[in-house]
């Protein structure tokens, strides 16, 4: 059984017929081949499938691709603009945020859909931002420090 | 593993398609699409319940707040009058899982899983709401406001994010006329939350919290299971009570 | 001159843009120009960007799905295998379709499939492909086992027992240890006071955020060629070679971009059953475990017991260490032995102690297999020494700090085997730089008495250890742009050893970053330079790096160099080992029984730190594990089934549960080391649980812990 999905992924638009019980997550990988977005648990308790709806982050695994009708869709892929990293991205690369690196698209995502809300967050609401998501090389520490480095500079603007 | 999903834009249709088809409602779809991932069955049929706005709806009147049963926990937390009249619940909703989690999970699949560890319940009892229905989907949860009311939550998990509740408490508190009212509900402590008539009862008309505690020991029957051990479950459930008493009478 | 980065200014960028003024103070006063400085890591924009790519993430036109079929029985014996006919376009491969049925490692005692004796609940029996993952999956469900199943062997501790159900006709022994060293009966005899514990550790999963996962297919030069998320690509292909009765020209092996390892990932996990479909379809194939076959199936920290019997001086001196330890290997050894012997050897703690000895037994249990897992046995035997030297300062009035003080080791002194410490031993300039932080002022100063303090140290060796392979190759080529591509097959498995390797290359060259080319974990050209583990990398590679660049610098061209880690001549196993001082604060909630941990700072001395950042992550990284270690995570086992099955009930530290984190560097040198290093990326795991359990008993002093996780209802203040 499959509906038609319209929608924008990362600016583009698409549409197309997708399975009913297919998750976002697997549309993405398997149908439009993005593999930034990570499966790291299956379960919605890792956080490495992290994507944002309509600016608002979701696990992609828990998520039903045709829950994203009419709705925007972004994805790892899609935070950079024409080839240059966004400021988070390269916070995250400045501060040694990145080790293995595979959770880190949907950290950064996490850290993207913080920011929108909370522009200048405390240490203790930047870990908070964060608690969806899984790290199991770094720590958190640098992540931390990241985050906090793009809002100073964004409130120094 | 296959399923029809069913968009439905009214709460009638919904609950037609769901009689027609047998099928289950679909809300965030944080416990269903979960089962489903554990090879758990589930329904040939969703119904889902993602594009039916009354469903989504948070509204405050004079007297009461109502919240829509697909209200996401994150629209629950960042509506303000919850904050200020339902500090249960508010605590409860910043408390679940994690920021994704709280993004889509809903007060109405929680009050719905019929899971002991589903951490909006206790809060739900100890403030006590209608429950408004449409035969057998829910609609919306309205609470009372009532500046009298004090309410508190606390839950205990193995870690502070994206954690099942070893145990939660939920206690509220309101003095009318001089008539005391105490509703305590404790969570993952027995096969369903448990409201604790008798401890509330207790509590609402001695204030006796060293007996309540003993009751309380009567109302729950925690097991040994992979979060925590009976033993530990009773011991914590003590002892939050008497935090949680001291904090909504003080 | 570097070394003491101290709170959180971050060390950003790396060598001035002035190449000039940095080449004056590189040629004329020796200063390095890149080691030591945070260079960014050169693979960190890719893996930013979701644009690397992970065996997972691999895809060909009408590749295979692959599913292993999984015994659900713990223990017993194969009698039959039913599989219906494959229909159409699906596969299935057992034991009998390979030329060997064995895993090449240590003992050699662990099959390919499971094809008559089955150990452990999930042990592979068939791997089943198809062009979907749900028809994979539906027909593997089709395939039922006769199993007459034997009684189950749970718990390690009656593993040698005569009744214990016996996983092998000889017995449940895998291994035996002894080492002794000075008179302990003396020693005792000498001592002031004497301490004996036996504590409990638990079963800890990798957690790995990128589960087990390979990629196969036949390439434009007609081999089966390998992409896996490995630790050890040139294994691998050995691996494929001797199952498949392959040549190593018909198979290529290399590593995809590796999301973790921590030693979960040395050894087979998936990548010998998609090349085995591969192999006999021509069709590309994919195995990615999910994570609840990871976390039930995938290997383990060792479980064990360690005793330890400890005599002090009435100055604290340490004079004699009895130890022992039982390890639960689980149904088959793979790095067993290594890790029983790098535990005991590392059971005396960075201390000179004179009489030691140290007895272990590795045993089989009907459990997933244990095996490498960063720290490879220090984090369990550490807790005893650190726990009785903080019983013994609490005794004495000492400071925690200072009992160490007084029994750190130094170079030359012999250690746990009775080898002496001949490289860089700075440990005691660890404690001393300890003794001048933040931290420690805070420590001493504190008057709330809600919030505990608590000490301890550890060491980490490096390198593989006496008695096994432990070479490196490198090549150098300088390209006629003026560029220079440096390749060895070592895998970086996101610790940033391509980075720091590159920084190495380009030192000894003379050149900036941008002009190294650094390629890894292809297997291609390149020698055997072995695993990812034991860590080497840096200084191992970096080692034969440095060998071959000068070389090249000399004469131009392209150099290839082999560069052997130094073995000890001491009795020991051995060479050289990193120390790390850590210091936990934390506050206990007496309802709960939840340990809060607020801040950990740490310090280390590892030789000459070549990238501060890269380096700091990494000590982050294993001090957080360690907290999950300490405080959340466990395997439980009850008739041969995990408790645990994904990462809801696993449970790792999120950044709400993870400290405030800060470390120093000491500052110091390896003469053997590339530019001084020695090797660091797992020293951060051994002492953080001791150093909670001393922080927790001073604001729980009644509350004798001795096992982990640490138990929440004994800190209760009941009400």
């Amino acid at each position: 059984m499959s509906q038609l999905l319209r929608c924008t992924i990362n600016g583009k638009s698409f549409e197309g017929m997708v399975r009913d019980d297919m998750t976002l997550l697997r549309f993405l990988r398997d149908e439009l081949h993005l593999t930034g977005t990570k499966e790291g648990c299956g379960e919605g308790d890792c956080g490495a499938c992290t994507v944002l709806v309509d600016g608002i982050s979701v696990n992609s695994c828990l998520f039903l691709a045709l829950n994203a009708q009419g709705r925007e869709v972004l994805t790892i892929e899609g935070i950079e603009k024409d080839g240059e990293l966004s400021k988070i991205q390269k916070a995250f690369i400045r501060h040694g945020a990145i080790q293995c690196g595979f959770c880190s698209p949907g950290m950064i995502m996490s850290a993207e859909a913080l920011l929108r809300k909370h522009p200048d967050p405390s240490p203790e609401e930047i870990r908070r931002g964060l608690g969806g998501n899984i790290c199991r090389c770094t720590g958190y520490q640098q992540m931390v420090d990241a985050i906090r480095e793009v809002a100073e500079n964004r409130r120094r603007i | 593993m296959d399923f029809r999903l069913h968009f439905p834009s009214t709460v009638e249709d919904a609950v037609a398609i769901k009689k027609a088809t047998g099928g289950s409602y679909l809300a965030g779809g944080t416990i269903l699409m979960v089962d489903r991932y554990h090879g758990k069955p589930v329904a040939k049929d969703m119904v889902s319940l993602e594009r039916i706005d009354a469903l989504h709806a948070i509204k405050e009147t004079a007297d009461t707040i109502e919240i829509g049963a697909a209200c996401s926990f994150t629209q629950i937390e960042e509506f303000p009058p919850v904050k200020e009249y339902l500090w249960a619940l508010y605590l409860s909703t910043t408390e679940i899982g994690g920021p994704q989690v709280r993004n889509r999970g809903t007060i109405g699949g929680n009050w719905c899983s019929r899971s002991p560890a589903s951490d909006a319940v206790a809060p739900i009892l100890v403030l006590n709401p209608e429950v408004r229905m449409v035969e057998d989907l829910v609609v919306s949860f309205v609470f009372r406001k009532d500046q009298a009311l004090r309410s508190a939550f606390r839950k205990v998990g193995k870690r502070t994010s994206l954690a099942v509740s070893i145990l939660s408490i939920a206690v509220s508190f309101t003095e009318e006329n001089g008539k005391r009212r105490v509703r305590v509900a404790v969570g993952s402590a027995a096969p369903t939350v448990r409201f604790c008539k008798e401890t509330s009862r207790v509590l609402s008309e001695s204030g006796d919290i060293e007996a309540a505690k003993d009751v309380l020991m009567t109302e729950i029957s925690p097991i040994d299971d992979r979060w925590g051990s009976a033993e530990y479950r009773r011991v914590v459930a003590r002892g939050l009570l008497d935090e949680l008493y001291k904090e909504v009478t003080e | 001159m570097c070394g003491n980065l101290l709170e959180k200014q971050k060390p950003l960028l790396y060598y001035t843009t002035d190449v000039g003024e940095n080449l004056f103070l590189h040629r004329v006063l020796g200063v390095p120009m890149i080691i030591g400085t945070s260079v960014e890591r050169l693979d960190a924009k890719d893996k930013a960007r979701g644009a690397a790519l992970y065996s997972g993430d691999y895809y060909k036109e009408g590749m295979l799905h692959c599913v292993l079929v999984r015994s659900k029985i713990s223990h017993g014996l194969l009698r039959a295998l039913h599989i219906p006919t494959c229909p159409e376009g699906i596969c299935c491969y057992t034991a009998s379709d390979l030329v060997s049925n064995v895993i090449p490692s240590v003992c050699n005692d662990q099959p390919v499939f499971a094809s008559d004796h089955i150990r452990y609940q999930g042990e592979p029996v068939a791997v089943v492909a198809a062009p979907s993952l749900e028809q994979a999956r539906a027909f593997a469900s089709t395939i039922t086992m006769d199993i007459e199943e034997l009684p189950v062997l749970d718990n390690y501790e009656e593993a040698l027992s005569d009744s214990a159900p016996r996983l092998y006709e000889q017995g449940n022994l895998c291994r035996s240890f002894h080492s002794e060293k000075g008179n302990l009966e003396e020693s005792f005899r000498e001592s002031a006071f004497v301490f004996e514990e036996t504590f409990h550790m638990p079963m800890q999963c990798h957690g790995f955020m990128e589960p087990e996962a390979a990629f196969t297919y036949v390439d434009e030069k007609g081999r089966l060629s390998l992409v896996s998320s490995t630790q050890n690509a040139w294994a691998d292909k050995n691996t494929i070679c001797s199952v498949l009765g392959l040549s190593p020209e018909q198979v290529d092996s290399r590593a995809g971009v590796v999301g973790g390892g921590f030693g979960g990932k040395d050894g087979n996990t998936a990548q010998v059953y998609p090349a085995i479909v591969t192999h006999f379809t021509g069709k590309p194939a994919q195995l990615v475990f999910s994570r609840e076959e990871n976390i039930r199936y995938g290997m383990k920290r060792h479980p064990g017991t360690v005793k330890a019997k400890v005599g002090f001086d009435h100055e604290g001196h340490i004079l004699g260490l009895d130890g022992y330890m039982c390890l639960d290997t689980g149904a088959y050894a793979i790095l067993g032995p290594a890790v029983l012997g790098l535990g005991l050897e590392h059971m005396t703690g960075p201390y000179f102690i004179p009489s030691v000895r140290l007895n272990g037994h590795l045993v089989y249990t009907n459990h997933a297999p244990a095996s490498a897992m960063r720290g490879f046995g220090a984090p369990q035997s550490a807790i005893a020494i650190e726990t009785f030297l903080n019983k013994a300062a609490e005794k004495l009035g000492l400071d925690p700090l200072e009992i160490r003080k007084r029994n750190a080791i130094h170079r030359g002194q012999s250690g746990s085997m009775g080898g002496r410490m001949l490289h860089c031993t700075e440990f005691a300039k660890a404690l001393d730089q300890f003794g001048n932080s933040a931290f420690y002022r805070e420590m001493r100063e504190n008057q709330d008495p809600t919030i505990g303090y608590g000490i301890a140290a550890g060491m980490m060796s490096s390198g593989m250890g006496k008695g096994v392979p432990d070479d490196c190759y490198a090549t150098v080529e300088q390209k006629p742009d003026g560029t220079y591509l440096v390749t060895t097959s070592l895998v970086d498995i996101g610790q940033g050893s391509q980075t720091t390797l590159a920084m190495i290359a380009a030192e000894t060259l003379g050149v900036p970053i941008s002009s190294i080319d650094m390629r890894m974990g292809f297997t291609e050209g390149q020698g055997n330079s072995g695993s990812t583990a034991a860590s080497r990398s840096t200084f191992v590679a970096g080692n034969a790096i440095h060998k071959a660049a000068l070389q090249v610098k000399e004469h131009g061209g392209r150099a290839e160099a082999k560069y052997v880690f130094p073995e000890t001549t001491e009795e020991g196993i051995h060479a050289f080992f990193s120390y790390m001082v850590q210091g936990v604060k934390l506050k206990v909630d007496r309802t709960t029984g939840e340990v809060h941990v607020l801040w950990v700072h740490n310090v280390t001395e590892t030789g000459k730190v070549i990238n501060p950042t890269l380096m700091e992550g990494q000590a982050f990284g294993g001090i957080v594990m360690s907290l999950g270690y300490a405080l959340s995570e466990e395997v439980r086992y009850k008739n041969g089934v995990s408790l645990e099955n994904g990462m809801a009930n696993y449970i790792m530290p999120t950044s709400m549960d993870a400290p405030l984190l800060t470390n120093e560097n000491v500052d110091a040198y390896e003469e053997e080391g590339p530019f001084g290093a020695k090797g660091v990326a797992e020293c951060s795991t051994v002492a953080l649980a001791p150093a909670i359990i001393a922080a927790v008993h001073m604001l729980c002093p009644d509350v004798a812990i001795t096992k982990l996780p640490i138990d929440r209802l004994a800190l209760i203040r009941r009400r």
